[in-house]
């Protein structure tokens, strides 16, 4: 864990994190001692099972996790500590600096709001674009996650997109304001097979171009194989191991960690077989 | 592995299933949901369903058990027609049980283990009343649940135990084929390879034939010996398991292996992009 980054400051700090929550003892912390750091541009996957404490590291680096959760250790991000840090000063950095990418695209979407009006709404409020800016702007994203007529689009209501077409406008919102830092919370668990991987795709090519550091979080470690360059095992709300993607894959240290690549080999057959794949 | 015999356990005719909504105040076009689908499930035999959400999976399991009426086509158990009749429909479902997806709603959350898998050995009176309490125990030991789980409520089972309890139950009435729809996709990882397994030794031990469904293709490939693979509403693809993932026929078929990246693939991606913060990289 004594890497360096190779010369420039980190996007991504976080160090010793803790999260207790109200009404819990401080033994059961749902996060204890979670330690990792990102470079600008790079992706970072968070692996780990259902109540491992993924999710919640995530909403303590946002600032969201719910009024009486008690953070300690230290959270950050561009050189700013955000760990006590007022709701004032995190609320120009959500949506801004740092994109979100929920699980959940219908639930993430405003079902009564037109896909136009949510798209400018951050660009007017964080940006001071002028509605025909911003409508430029949005149509503009539209066409960069590969949305077809995307002017038409701009009247549309969610309901009248597909999962996928829907985790698209999630992606566009997440980086109209050119964040920084995209945290993506299992943003494919929702959709079907076949559109997992190209939304996995296009949060790779969106991030590597506009050199937006991703922090994907899942409990599917083939996800985070294709994505990510280090990952971090999490399992009962600590990191068990922490490593380049070819280290934690190769030669997992963890028992935890080989069982979990162990259930995955198993499904996945003879990797000859795969090879042979065009 | 096995060739069915001359009249293989379940045969699927030529199933033709339309849903017709008629809104208050619209009128929606009719929903093709199985466009003439036949296949065949040998004793002892698992045969694997995959396709996309909205391929018709879903519908042509519950078209099987009778849960929805085809238009045309039909359902044959060991080369007899199931026909729609209540009696029909009794005798086809102790032959043929069913596994969902979601294993908390397909249990009653006030009912206990207990209840839960006496209810159908009381219907199908496939042991005396006196008898029903040995009998759960039976159950539980097959799916390695202790007996002691038998005064639980779904609410204190975790989601694994919870599909060991549907697929006991599902066991009960001695089926010969059981019908899994997704019975592992919304388990954790680790969960879901324990259940496979446990499907699998079921089988082996009592000669059960699965028609095991999922949009998941290394879960099927992993299960089955034959691989159906559907889009919209019909089969597109049959293929033995070494033939279909070696060389795929159709179109779609190869879409569905391509997006399902193995981690090898995958890893080679992720090195040469070389931007790890650890040194250890391969050449």
């Amino acid at each position: 864990m004594s890497a360096v980054a190779p010369g420039g400051e980190e996007l991504l700090a976080v160090r010793d994190l803790r999260v207790v929550f109200p009404g819990t003892r401080p033994e059961d912390a749902a996060v204890t001692g979670v330690s990792f750091a990102m470079n600008p541009g790079q992706t970072l996957g968070l692996v780990g099972e259902s109540g491992s404490g993924k999710s919640t590291a995530c909403l303590a680096i946002m600032g969201l996790l719910a009024r009486g959760a008690t953070v300690t250790g230290s959270i950050t991000f561009r050189g700013t500590e955000l760990v006590g840090l007022p709701e004032r000063r995190l609320r120009p950095l959500r949506g801004k600096d740092i994109g979100l990418v929920y699980q959940d695209p219908m639930a993430a979407l405003n079902p009564v709001k037109t896909i136009g009006a949510q798209l400018r709404e951050p660009l007017r409020l964080h940006l001071g674009m002028s509605r025909k800016q911003a409508d430029e702007r949005a149509v503009e994203l539209l066409d960069r996650v590969g949305i077809d007529a995307p002017r038409d689009k701009l009247r549309s209501f969610p309901h009248e997109f597909s999962g996928g077409m829907r985790q698209r406008v999630v992606i566009a919102m997440a980086v109209s304001c050119n964040p920084t830092l995209l945290i993506a919370d299992e943003p494919t668990t929702a959709l079907d097979v076949s559109v997992q991987a190209q939304v996995l795709e296009l949060l790779s090519d969106l991030t590597t171009d506009l050199g937006i550091g991703l922090l994907i979080v899942s409990h599917d470690l083939s996800v985070v194989a294709g994505l990510a360059d280090d990952v971090a095992v999490m399992r009962h709300g600590s990191v068990v191991e922490y490593g380049s993607v070819h280290q934690v894959f190769q030669r997992p240290a963890h028992p935890y960690t080989r069982d979990l690549l162990a259930v995955v080999r198993e499904l996945e057959g003879d990797p000859v077989d795969a090879g042979g794949r065009p | 592995m096995t060739h069915p015999p001359a009249a293989p356990l379940l045969s699927v005719d030529d199933l033709v299933v339309t849903f017709r909504s008629r809104g208050l105040f619209t009128r929606r076009p009719p929903v093709h949901a199985l466009r003439g689908v036949s296949l065949h499930v040998g004793r002892g035999q698992t045969v694997g369903v995959v396709g996309q959400s909205g391929s018709g999976k879903s519908t042509l399991a519950r078209t099987v058990v009778g849960l929805e009426r085809p238009d045309s086509g039909t359902v044959s158990l060991s080369g007899e027609v199931v026909a729609g009749t209540a009696e029909s429909l009794a005798g086809l479902r102790r032959h043929v049980q069913m596994v969902f997806q979601d294993s908390l709603t397909s249990l009653n959350p006030r009912r206990s283990v207990l209840a839960t898998l006496a209810e159908p050995l009381i219907v199908h009176r496939t042991v005396p009343r006196s008898g029903i309490r040995d009998r759960v125990a039976e159950l539980l030991q097959a799916v390695d649940l202790p007996a002691g789980y038998m005064a639980r409520r779904p609410a204190q089972l975790s989601g694994g135990q919870r599909q060991r309890v549907n697929i006991a139950r599902a066991l009960a009435s001695e089926p010969e084929l059981i019908i899994a729809d997704e019975p592992t996709s919304s388990l954790d990882v680790s969960v879901r390879a324990q259940i496979l397994e446990l499907l699998q030794q079921l089988q082996r031990d009592r000669g059960l034939s699965y028609l095991f469904i999922s949009h998941d293709l290394h879960v099927v490939r992993h299960m089955s010996d034959v691989v159906v693979v559907m889009k919209s509403g019909a089969v597109v693809e049959v293929a033995d398991k070494a033939t279909l993932y070696a060389t795929p026929h159709h179109e779609y078929t190869k879409e569905l292996l391509a997006a399902s990246p193995t981690t090898r693939l995958a890893l080679a991606r992720s090195a040469a992009r070389g931007r790890s913060r650890f040194a250890d990289q391969p050449g």
